[in-house]
């Protein structure tokens, strides 16, 4: 007995998709890699052009020099009110130098990047934003990433 | 590249497809730990290196034993 009434017909509720986990091994050890800190949490310059809070796939640079004081977070979808009196809550560059100094890790990487997530287009995230971030991080030599987000 | 990524909201992230993911007991907004507590973001941040070498299985989640409660 054949169930299909209608042939083609998709459920009009959204699905999301798992996407496969891309797995890439590490091959140094912590104390000989340059690491990048990565966030979806908003983070940028006090100089820079804030995200658009309504939907925003660009990225921002942030140099791993940079005083932390210098660094803000625009972002739409969650409560600031952390980021705001401490951005290492949610950026953790200040704690990520002292490990370098202290020779737990080999350096913070010289670029490091924030991004608006918590939606969006999701394509474009996955087809341009996350690939450029990958590329720059790839030319200025990083071993690994330190992601916050979700 | 290799990454890992701290969360606050682990089912979030194992939908996204992270690879190596580290969730100490914190509210979104405050994933490497409570403001102006050096000390424990120092602690999860650690931790969550180790981790990058630690996880050997794709998606694995691994809990850490730091808590902070926003006072809303």
């Amino acid at each position: 007995m054949s169930l299909t009434v209608v042939k083609g017909l998709q459920s009009e509720i959204f699905v999301p998709i798992t996407p496969p986990v891309v797995w890439t091994p590490v091959e140094k050890e912590l104390k000989d890699m340059t690491v990048a800190l990565v966030t979806a949490a908003g983070v940028h310059l006090k100089s820079d052009k804030r995200f658009n809070l309504a939907g925003d796939t660009s990225f921002r640079v942030v140099p791993g020099d940079v005083d932390s004081k210098e660094l803000m977070v625009s972002h739409g979808g969650y409560d600031n009110g952390d980021v705001n009196k401490d951005i290492n809550c949610m950026f953790p560059i200040d704690r990520m130098r002292e490990l370098a100094k202290e020779g737990y890790i080999k350096e913070l990487a010289p670029v490091n990047f924030g991004f608006m997530g918590g939606g969006g287009d999701v394509a474009v995230f996955t087809e341009e934003t996350g690939p450029e971030i990958a590329k720059q991080l790839k030319e200025e030599g990083v071993d690994a990433v330190l992601l916050t987000a979700g | 590249m290799p990454t890992i990524i701290i969360a606050a909201l682990p089912p979030v992230v194992r939908q996204n497809g992270a690879p190596r993911v580290v969730a100490p007991l914190v509210p979104m907004g405050a994933n490497a730990g409570e403001p102006n507590n050096p000390e424990m973001q120092k602690a999860i941040v650690k931790d969550s290196l180790a981790q990058l070498i630690e996880i050997q299985t794709p998606g694995r989640i691994v809990s850490l034993p730091y808590e902070y409660i926003a006072e809303v």
